[in-house]
C-alpha cells in the first residue's frame, strides 16, 4: 500500500544504496530534510525523528540487548549522537533511517560486549514496554510502517532458513565469521558463502516486494 | 572483496578490507553501501517497541544541555558558531586541579594556624606555671637563705660551745636528727631538731638532759613547724652540773618532769 502524497525528492543518493530497494513513500517532511534542520540544530526536528523512528530503533536494541532498560538507554544514545554528529551524516552512503539502525545496532553490540561477563535477561522481563505497539498518531505513517514491515518479514521468510539464520547471527548477534561457524558447527568458508548469498537473496527479495509479497492492483 | 558485513569480518580480514577501502576503491565502497542498505532492512522485520514517554523527554533534556556545541554542515558550510560561555580546554584541564590544590592549601594553612592557636594556649599554660613554679623556688630560696643564715649562727655559736651533742633517730622516726650545744656565754643549750614528725594536738615533744650520774633533767616542751623543724634555747637549774646525754621524748603538751614517752632522738656529748 502506498501513499497518495507525491514523493518528495531526497538528495541524491549513490548507486547501490537503499534508494534503490523497496520505494517507500514518505509522508510529510522527508528524514533527509528532518536531517538538515537537526543540523541546524533544531530540536523539534530530532523530535520528528524519534517519533518516526524509536520505535524500530528500540526494537532493534532490544533484539540485541534483550535488557527492556539498557536497549531503551542506548537508543537515547543513539539519538543523541545523531543530534551531535547529524553533520557527518553522507547522503551517498543510504537513507538516515538506514544511518539510525547502524548507529544502533553498533551501540548495542558494543554495549553486548562491555558487559559480555553478564548474562543477559530474558527478553520478556517488560512485557509492559514490549508489548505495546507503536501508537503511530499518523495512519499514513502506519501503513507505511506496516508496509515496510511486510515486505522485509516476507523476504526473509523466502530467504533459505541457513542463509536466514547466518545472517541473523552477524546482524543481531554481531558474530564474527569464526564465531558464526563454531556456533552452527560449519566451516568459515561455508559460513562467508552463506553471508554472501544470504544478502544477494534479501536484496533481491527486498528489491522488487512487489513480484513476491503481493501483486499489484492497479496493474 | 571477501565480503559485506565488514564487522563479520575476522580482524585479519577487516584490517585488509579497511586498507583496500582506504586505496578509494569506488566498486567496494559501493558494494559495501548496498550491503549496509540491504541489512538495514532487518530490522524492520521485528515487532516496533514503544519507547517510555521519559526516554523521549531525556533525550531532549541532553540535546537542550548540548545546544551550545558548534556544529558544521555536512554541506561543508561551517555553521554560525553560537555564543557560548565554554572555558579552552587548557582552562577546562588545568582548572580542576588548580582548584584542588587551592583548596588544599587552604585547608591546610587553617590546619597549620589553628594547631598554632592551640600550641600557643599550651604555651602560655606552661609559662604560667613556670613562673609560678619560680616563684615558690624564689620562696623556697628566701627559706633556704634564711636557714643557712640560722645554720652559720648555729656554727658560730658551736665552734665556742664546750658542749656538743649530736642526737640520732630512734626507731619510730630513723630521719629525725637533732643538735645541742652550749653556749657558755649565755649560760644556755641551744637545740635544734629536723625532720620531726608532726604529733597530735595534745602532745608535745620534750628536751632531756642526762647527768653523769643518771638524773634526767627535764629543759623544754617544743612542737616541730610544718618542716618537722624546731629550734629553742634553755637554761638549766645551776645544781644541775654538767651534762653527759640528751634525748627528746614524746609527753603531754604540759609537759612532765620524768620521761613517759618514746624516745624519738638520743645522743651523747662529746
Amino acid at each position: 500500500m502506498h501513499s497518495s502524497n507525491p514523493p518528495q525528492s531526497p538528495p541524491a543518493r549513490a548507486p547501490g544504496s537503499s534508494g534503490d530497494v523497496a520505494p517507500i513513500t514518505v509522508v510529510g517532511e522527508d528524514d533527509f530534510a528532518l536531517l538538515e534542520r537537526i543540523v541546524r540544530r533544531e530540536s523539534a526536528a530530532l523530535g520528528a525523528l524519534y517519533d518516526r523512528h524509536s520505535p524500530v530503533v528500540l526494537a532493534l536494541c532490544l533484539r540485541i540487548l534483550k535488557d527492556p532498560g539498557l536497549a531503551e538507554d542506548v537508543m537515547v544514545d543513539v539519538f543523541q549522537e545523531l543530534w551531535a554528529k547529524a553533520d557527518r551524516f553522507n547522503a551517498g552512503r543510504g537513507t538516515p533511517a538506514a544511518y539510525l539502525l547502524t548507529l544502533a545496532r553498533s551501540r548495542s553490540l558494543d554495549r553486548l560486549r562491555s558487559r559480555a561477563a553478564r548474562p543477559a535477561g530474558p527478553i520478556h522481563d517488560n512485557t509492559e514496554a514490549q508489548s505495546q505497539p507503536h501508537p503511530a498518531p499518523d495512519p499514513v505513517q502506519s501503513a507505511i510502517a506496516d508496509e515496510r514491515k511486510a515486505i522485509v518479514v516476507h523476504a526473509l521468510e523466502q530467504l533459505d532458513p541457513k542463509y536466514r539464520e547466518v545472517l541473523e547471527c552477524a546482524y543481531f548477534d554481531g558474530l564474527s565469521h569464526t564465531e558464526i561457524a563454531a556456533k552452527l558447527s560449519k566451516p568459515v568458508g561455508t559460513v562467508k558463502t552463506y553471508l554472501r548469498r544470504g544478502l544477494i537473496q534479501l536484496r533481491d527479495f527486498v528489491r522488487n516486494p512487489d513480484e513476491e509479497v503481493r501483486p499489484r492492483s492497479d496493474g | 572483496m571477501p565480503l559485506l558485513l565488514v564487522d563479520a569480518l575476522d580482524p585479519p580480514d577487516a584490517t585488509a578490507l579497511h586498507a583496500h577501502l582506504a586505496t578509494g576503491c569506488a566498486r567496494c565502497a559501493a558494494y559495501l553501501a548496498e550491503a549496509d542498505a540491504t541489512l538495514a532492512h532487518l530490522p524492520f522485520s521485528l515487532d516496533p517497541v514503544t519507547p517510555r514517554p521519559e526516554a523521549r523527554t531525556a533525550l531532549l533534556v541532553r540535546i537542550e544541555a548540548e545546544a551550545d556545541r558548534p556544529v558544521v554542515s555536512h554541506k561543508g558550510a561551517p555553521a554560525p558558531k553560537p555564543r557560548t560561555l565554554r572555558m579552552p580546554a587548557w582552562v577546562r584541564y588545568v582548572l580542576p586541579p588548580a582548584v584542588a590544590a587551592c583548596l588544599t592549601f587552604v585547608v591546610t594553612a587553617w590546619h597549620m594556624v589553628d594547631s598554632m592557636k592551640t600550641q600557643r594556649t599550651e604555651f602560655a599554660r606552661l609559662i604560667g606555671g613556670r613562673e609560678d613554679h619560680i616563684k615558690v623556688l624564689h620562696s623556697e630560696n628566701a627559706t633556704l637563705a634564711a636557714r643557712m643564715k640560722r645554720a652559720d649562727d648555729d656554727v658560730s655559736h658551736a665552734l665556742g660551745a664546750r658542749k656538743f651533742i649530736v642526737l640520732e633517730g630512734q626507731a619510730g622516726q630513723p630521719r629525725a636528727f637533732a643538735r645541742a650545744w652550749f653556749d657558755p656565754k649565755r649560760g644556755a643549750w641551744h637545740f635544734r631538731a629536723f625532720n620531726l614528725q608532726p604529733l597530735g594536738p595534745k602532745e608535745a615533744y620534750e628536751l632531756w638532759f642526762v647527768t653523769p650520774y643518771g638524773r634526767i633533767v627535764p629543759a623544754s616542751t617544743f612542737r616541730p613547724d610544718e618542716r618537722g623543724e624546731a629550734y629553742l634555747v634553755t637554761t638549766l637549774p645551776a645544781d644541775v652540773g654538767p651534762v653527759a646525754a640528751a634525748r627528746v621524748t614524746d609527753e603531754p603538751s604540759v609537759g612532765t618532769f620524768q620521761p613517759t614517752g618514746a624516745i624519738h632522738l638520743a645522743g651523747k656529748a662529746e
